[in-house]
């Protein structure tokens, strides 16, 4: 039965692309937020780039750059023996790249919103920029930086494209729950395909619950 | 005693471009208030001095340690300048309750009491639990006062702490100030644009007029006696004059008051006989006649002799010896007709009612 | 995804009078040629090619993608489309067959043997997916054949089609692949064969074509499809590798 390690997996790839994501996106947010700094502009294009390629062009880079003669696939490989493509680990990379800019953007914004005297207050009062970001920052943000969670969360649990390319259709390995979708589809296994959608239905509906949840609350 | 100087040219980043130089040296001996209109430049000062504008070139140092100087490369960060700040509208955490607030700044073990003393300090004890969005204005500025008088700084900043509270807060918040600043013998900078405030609370007045300071000094000399236009101008009010009580008169409405050689009637001052008083005078409100005056409404009539007569925008402004100088503003017009010189004898007519108390 | 499945052939949906072949994608390249010179294109054209696994090539006929030809790389497609009734029965023809083959990189680890593959230092196989491509079918046939399985399931990783496991190999994310014949010679100067696999451990690798029954031009697929059963049209499949039908 492929649904239930298609929905572990799918879980475990994206809560692990989430957490990532937060805290790669979060910061990055946060220094776009800061300052500016020469070609911060150009860095913001950069990172937020995954947003607007094809998913299986991002996928096509990703296996280029991890593969076994990628750039950073091959020096991984000589010294760890690690290999990313076609392990669950790769799920996780190509579901955290895709998710990225929208926690960077969304975290971007909310920092920007904060009164910057705020800041400064802080600073007067004796805290370095980290102890800031985590006492100040975050608490004044965070409905925004639990919108681009959110958003991260989705988009980690749906992505497909990428996730093809780098980590392959493996079932149990990398097969995730949109993998699995198509491959029912594929092979004319219409019920499969049925019990699998309302699957990641399901997940993504308790998602956004939670999200309205924790947007009101605060 | 601490210390506070400076002497720095920073840019203007507002649209009037150019540069600011200051250069003061701020004792702990007392408040010093920086006045001067807006766009003068005095937030741009605050800024520099905690280090949040990165000056030009130029030197800012605290009890002889250098926190900037350009020169020898230091820029320390604000965190390690300990100097605290107070702004405008608080701007307290508004994720944290007041205690925590103050708590900020504060480091060690004993962080909860030591919070709650500074509460208690300024009078707020029973706010501990509240979140800044449940206080009132003053109520928020005596936090943010506890709070970064309790990280030990070793100046205090202030931007414009009590310009959007009514009287009654200010007047209160003003005495506390005054008396934290005595207790804690750092040196106080305290910006506004309200005079009466730098009366006040000031030990030193220091003005601002367009990026740069134009006169420093106790505040009752600075203001009385503007040593330029500028000055003046930064000032507000062209007559700024200091006398003393004589008497009051219940069926004129009236008091008397001395201002050192010249006798005028004001209306009636809260204040006895002997006191020492403030008034301010504006230019525009004094008349300048030729010869003698027939009844008029006007409770002053001044004999002088006029000393300058300068022009200032599309008026004149002429200086008359009464013999305290007092300032009138005309336009050209009147000074042709009249036919003013320096040297012609004039009167100066002036309302009870022009003359207002400002300390 | 099922959208993606049959857009693919709509959108090459014979607007000027174009039919369209759904061809095995191993079969790909040979039916290029094959097309180019086929001498009785005459006013309807060459035909549009849709290439892809043969078990996708199934599912997207099967969703009503619109497909004058089929010519998959094993009868078990063609089987379901006739029974379905999707297909002209008459008009199936086996036209080539082909042999499984191990290939690597030239100078990297290799094998001699399918029972060496076990000991050998590769960590991964690249074989075609089992569930859509015949390719993926026979080699696991094959595998379970020589009992290397088990032992081995750990190791593959699974292509969406043979030029997709071919370019893993060649891009070096697989030591070792096993493909068909035919697409070893594809990359010739980069790959080596390393040895073929024996023919007896799986079923015999038969491709087979048959008009459908939605065809535009059914006339013009039969000609074509007739035409590859003959000697004009074996010398372009065997130019390309293959062999011809049992």
């Amino acid at each position: 039965m492929t649904v239930l390690p298609a929905l572990r997996l799918s879980l475990l790839v994206a809560f692990s692309a989430t957490l990532l994501v937060a805290a790669a996106g979060g910061l990055a947010g946060w220094i776009l937020a800061r300052r500016r700094f020469p070609g911060r502009d150009v860095a913001a294009a950069l990172l937020s780039v995954p947003l607007v390629l094809p998913p299986t062009v991002t996928g096509y880079y990703l296996l280029v750059l991890l593969g076994r003669r990628g750039w950073i696939g091959a020096p991984l490989q000589s010294l760890a023996g690690w290999s990313i493509p076609f392990t669950w680990a790769a799920c996780v990379v190509a579901a955290a790249v895709m998710a990225f800019p929208l926690m960077m953007r969304a975290a971007r914004a909310a920092f920007e919103q904060i009164d910057p005297r705020h800041e400064l207050a802080a600073a007067s009062l004796g805290h370095g920029p980290l102890s800031i970001l985590f006492r100040v920052l975050v608490p004044l943000a965070r409905r925004g930086l639990t919108v681009g969670l959110v958003l991260a969360f989705a988009r980690a649990l749906g992505e497909f494209g990428a996730t093809l390319l780098l980590a392959g259709n493996i079932p149990g390995r990398t097969q995730t729950l949109p993998l699995a979708v198509y491959e029912a589809v594929a092979t004319g296994e219409d019920r499969t395909a049925l019990v699998l959608a309302l699957c990641l239905t399901l997940v993504s509906v308790a998602v956004m619950l939670v999200a309205e949840r924790l947007g009101r609350s605060r | 005693m601490s210390r506070l100087e400076a002497e720095i040219v920073v840019e203007r980043r507002s649209e009037r471009g150019g540069e600011f130089r200051l250069e003061a040296a701020i004792a702990g001996d007392g408040i010093t208030v920086v006045c001067g209109p807006s766009g003068a430049g005095k937030s741009t000062l605050l800024l520099a001095l905690v280090g949040g504008l990165r000056p030009r070139s130029g030197r800012i140092a605290l009890d002889g340690r250098p926190l900037f100087d350009a020169g020898r490369g230091v820029d320390l960060p604000t965190r390690r300048r300990r100097i605290g700040m107070v702004f405008q509208e608080a701007a307290l955490f508004p994720h944290l309750d007041a205690l925590r607030n103050v708590g900020f700044g504060i480091r060690g073990r004993e962080r909860p009491a030591r919070a709650r003393a500074w509460l208690a300090r300024v009078g707020a004890a029973d706010l501990a639990h509240r979140l800044p969005s449940e206080l009132s204005g003053g109520e928020r500025q005596r936090i943010a006062l506890a709070r970064a008088l309790a990280a030990e700084p070793r100046a205090l900043l202030l931007d414009e702490p009590f310009s959007a509270l009514d009287s009654a807060s200010r007047a209160a918040l003003g005495d506390l100030l005054v008396e934290l600043q005595s207790a804690s013998g750092i040196p106080f900078l305290h910006v506004t644009h309200d005079l009466g405030e730098a009366l006040r609370l000031g030990t030193r007045l220091v003005l601002l007029e367009r990026g740069a300071v134009v006169q420093s000094g106790i505040p009752a000399e600075v203001i009385a006696r503007p040593a330029s236009l500028a000055a003046a101008r930064a000032v507000g009010t062209e007559n700024v004059l200091s006398g003393a009580v004589l008497r009051h008169s219940a069926e004129l409405g009236c008091s008397e008051v001395d201002l050192g050689g010249t006798v005028v009637q004001t209306c009636t001052l809260d204040l006895p006989p002997g006191a020492r008083v403030t008034l301010g005078l504006r230019a525009e409100e004094v008349l300048i006649a030729l010869g003698p005056l027939g009844a008029s409404s006007a409770r002053n009539v001044l004999e002088g002799r006029v000393e300058t007569l300068v022009e200032v925008g599309t008026g004149v402004e002429a200086r008359v010896a009464t013999p305290v100088p007092l300032r009138a503003l005309l336009t050209p017009g009147s000074v042709r007709e009249l036919g003013l010189e320096p040297g012609t004898t004039v009167r100066l007519v002036i309302k009870a009612s022009a003359f207002r108390r400002l300390a | 995804m099922a959208l993606a499945l049959w857009l693919l052939p709509q959108a090459a949906a014979p607007a000027s009078g174009r039919w369209v072949v759904s061809v095995a994608s191993s079969l790909e390249p040979a039916l290029r040629e094959a097309a180019a010179v086929w001498p009785d294109a005459g006013a309807t054209g060459q035909p549009l090619l849709n290439a892809a696994a043969s078990g996708l090539l199934l599912q997207q006929i099967r969703r009503g993608a619109p497909a004058d030809l089929l010519l998959a790389a094993s009868p078990l497609e063609i089987d379901r489309l006739v029974d379905d009734g999707l297909a002209d029965r008459g008009s199936r023809r086996a036209i080539a067959s082909n042999r499984l083959v191990a290939v690597a990189g030239c100078d990297g680890p290799t094998a001699r043997r399918l029972d060496d593959l076990p000991g050998a230092a590769i960590d991964r196989i690249a074989v075609a997916n089992v569930r859509t491509a015949p390719l993926g079918r026979y080699t696991r046939q094959a595998l379970e054949a020589a009992g290397l399985w088990e032992r081995l399931e750990d190791r593959l990783i699974f292509a969406e089609s043979a030029r997709q496991a071919l370019d893993y190999v060649a891009r070096g994310e697989a030591p070792l692949g096993i493909v068909y014949r035919t697409d070893a010679r594809l990359l010739a100067d980069r790959l080596c064969v390393a040895f073929e696999l024996p023919p007896e451990l799986h079923d015999p690798v038969v491709y087979e074509g048959v008009v459908l029954r939605d065809a535009t031009r059914p006339a013009e697929a039969r000609a074509f499809l007739d035409w590859l059963t003959t000697d004009g049209g074996r010398a372009v499949l065997a130019r390309h590798g293959f062999l011809p039908p049992p």
